[in-house]
């Protein structure tokens, strides 16, 4: 699976039929870690949390450094393989002033907050 | 109206059943998702940023009241309460859940619908013109090419796995509406010298991230050969098309590198070869299929109805959407009417359930039970009685449908973009409001007159931004959104690709860039010009030198 941190659209989305450039996004270095993917019953994104699978990133596991990601993510697989979710990969995540953990990409922030135009749809209707 | 034969009834439900059954698999972890990802794609269903995506087929863009309603029970009982309509005729739900699909394809089975062909290396639903059998300049009603080719294609064996997606688009009239010049194969009805009706064979047109306008491959082929033809065509892609490089699998670069002429007599030759032994379409299964697309029986009435003359004459507003929606009809006393799904602000595409019930209820009442999709991302209504326009008008009104904005400024084509698919780079939908609330006010947008804008979140070219007046790509620098703008597109009959301009625009900067463009345009333009018209005239440099004055 992927481990590469924030590789763009996720192995998924190069084999829906379009090859989608790998492309760095959001800070680096000081930048936290977290463990995202979709639920497969229903699709909805989930974060790797304290005990389990969590649908709010505010609730999601963070951990510093590459080693770290590289071991959250594998705590992922067995879920994959009990099919609760798809496609786990590494995100990048920063905690704002409050402590409330935010995604540093806008297609992160998005997959998170749900349409930006949508303020109806999405974990944001549900805040 | 085309109306599923027991073969196709038997079909479909068979594939429901397959596929429920693979899902009730993957649930319970008998599948993995490598193993289903491609027999989910085969059933239209993609994963998403958000959630899964169900793309629905709406073959050749036409559908009844009653498929219409099922499309609003679905976005209603299974998914949020609306629907995407997309730049190939069909529609998107967004949040559909897994275990729901099964029951959301038996549920459009049910009135003979599916998601085949929508996804996946196979030919794609074919589309075709949205004014099909309405057309005042149309030769022949395309569907019955289309549905031809759909029969064809569906489960063909030889053409399941191509190198990549094939798309087919046709048109029955000299103005191309359905954007065929920019499709793998795009197949004109023309009129041939002795007045016989044949096709024109287009190939290796496409979008993406190396666009081509389509080469013709053959003026004129007579109508017993479609399909040999079309064989012949695909066969020669098959064998030659690049399975190596998915960036070079489609067509259109097969085409381009051995060149028109070269393709050409490779087709000419297979089709020599398999002609008389391939399978042609019997005439009496064409003449089947015709019925279902004959005309309805329209009332004998006059070219002009003097109620809705004097309409127009009394009531400004409606004379202002009347100019915009309206489009001349074959039948006097009759009008297209097209509902623009682009209100001010709103989302390019978007209907609510309930917008889509009051459409079919519209439909079932003025229009002989149809609707149309356009490429466009709007919907038409083919036939309408003109002494009924004026209540027409009133009740989408009513329902915010009646936006006076076709083919203006803000008639806006966009791709879900950043906010809702997996692919995308940049966002898409909300520039496109930004550009629509810019450019609100509608008697302005006449005065600017046809002008299309079309906007891709993605080089993969969705929405079409290498056809537009003015073409917008959102582009992803260093996680940051920006917008590179193109001029000169056209997707009709005289199609071109748009040239870029020069350097990206920000998020914030894109919307100011589009109005200065327009105001360009409008310091330039001649009588009587539109957009595209002056910029033909006066080239790339004016609007670049401008456009970057400032910078």
């Amino acid at each position: 699976m992927m481990s590469k941190t924030e590789s763009k659209s996720s192995k998924r989305a190069s084999e829906e039929g379009v090859l989608a450039i790998s492309t760095a996004r959001g800070a680096r270095g000081e930048a936290l870690k977290a463990v995202t993917a979709n639920r497969l019953v229903d699709g909805l994104v989930v974060y790797l949390g304290g005990d389990g699978w969590v649908e709010a990133l505010a609730a999601a596991r963070s951990v510093s450094g590459k080693e770290a990601a590289a071991a959250l993510l594998a705590e992922a697989e067995p879920d994959v393989a009990a099919c609760r979710v798809v496609g786990p990969y590494v995100i990048d995540v920063v905690p704002d002033e409050a402590g409330t953990l935010q995604a540093t990409s806008e297609r992160e922030r998005i997959r998170a907050l749900g349409p930006t135009m949508r303020p109806d749809l999405g974990k944001q209707a549900e805040a | 109206m085309y109306r599923y034969d027991e073969f196709d009834q038997t079909f479909v439900a068979q594939r429901v059943a397959q596929f429920r059954d693979q899902v009730a698999r993957r649930l319970v972890g008998e599948l993995t998702e490598d193993e289903f990802r491609p027999l989910r794609l085969m059933n239209g269903l993609y994963l998403q940023l958000h959630a899964y995506m169900l793309r629905v087929a709406v073959p050749y863009g036409t559908l009844s009241s009653r498929q219409m309603r099922k499309l609003a029970h679905i976005a209603r009982r299974y998914d949020k309460g609306y629907g995407h309509f997309t730049t190939r005729q069909n529609i998107q739900y967004n949040w559909p859940a897994l275990k729901d699909v099964p029951d959301i394809l038996m549920e459009l089975a049910e009135v003979e619908m599916h998601a085949l062909q929508t996804s996946g290396n196979c030919i794609r639903n074919v589309t075709a013109d949205q004014y099909s059998g309405a057309a005042a300049d149309e030769i022949e009603d395309p569907r019955i090419c289309a549905e031809v080719i759909r029969q064809w294609s569906s489960l063909h064996p030889e053409f399941s796995f191509l190198p990549r997606k094939f798309k087919v688009a046709v048109t029955g009239a000299p103005h191309d509406r359905a954007a065929v010049a920019v499709h793998d194969i795009g197949i004109r009805i023309v009129r041939g010298d002795d007045g016989e009706v044949g096709y024109a064979v287009l190939a290796g047109g496409g979008q993406g991230r190396t666009p081509m306008i389509g080469k013709t491959v053959r003026a004129f082929l007579p109508k017993p050969y479609l399909l040999s033809y079309l064989e012949a065509i695909l066969r020669v892609y098959n064998e030659f098309g690049r399975r190596d490089n998915m960036f070079k699998a489609r067509i259109k670069i097969l085409v381009h590198e051995v060149g028109i002429d070269e393709f050409r007599r490779r087709v000419e030759e297979e089709w020599e070869h398999i002609r008389g032994t391939a399978v042609e379409v019997p005439e009496e299964e064409v003449r089947r299929i015709a019925s279902y697309f004959a005309p309805p029986t329209f009332a004998r009435l006059p070219a002009v109805s003097e109620g809705f003359e004097r309409q127009q004459r009394t009531d400004a507003q409606f004379a202002l959407w009347a100019r915009a929606s309206l489009h001349p009809h074959k039948q006097p006393g009759y009008a297209i009417v097209n509902i623009s799904l682009k209100p001010i602000g709103g989302v390019p595409g978007d209907a609510t359930a309930e917008q889509m019930d009051i459409i079919a209820d519209l439909a079932e009442r003025y229009a002989f039970d149809e609707v149309r999709v356009t490429h466009e991302q709007n919907l038409t209504l083919p036939h309408v009685r003109q002494d009924d326009l004026y209540a027409l008008w009133q009740e989408l009104d009513a329902a915010g449908l009646a936006t006076a904005n076709i083919n203006t400024v803000t008639d806006i084509i966009a791709c879900p973009g950043l906010d809702y698919c997996n692919l995308a780079n940049a966002r898409a939908i909300p520039i496109a409001q930004k550009i629509s609330e810019r450019f609100g006010d509608i008697e302005q947008a006449h005065d600017i007159g046809e002008l299309k804008i079309k906007i891709s979140g993605c080089i993969n070219a969705c929405g079409h931004h290498h056809v537009g007046h003015i073409g917008i790509l959102g582009v992803d620098k260093k996680g940051v959104e920006f917008y590179q703008l193109t001029l000169g597109g056209d997707a009709t009959e005289t199609a071109a690709l748009g040239e870029l301009v020069g350097p990206a625009f920000g998020y914030d900067d894109v919307v100011d860039a589009v109005e200065k463009l327009v105001r360009i345009y409008l310091g330039l333009r001649q009588e009587n010009e539109r957009f595209l018209d002056t910029y033909r005239r006066v080239g790339l440099q004016p609007f670049k030198e401008k456009l970057y004055a400032a910078h």
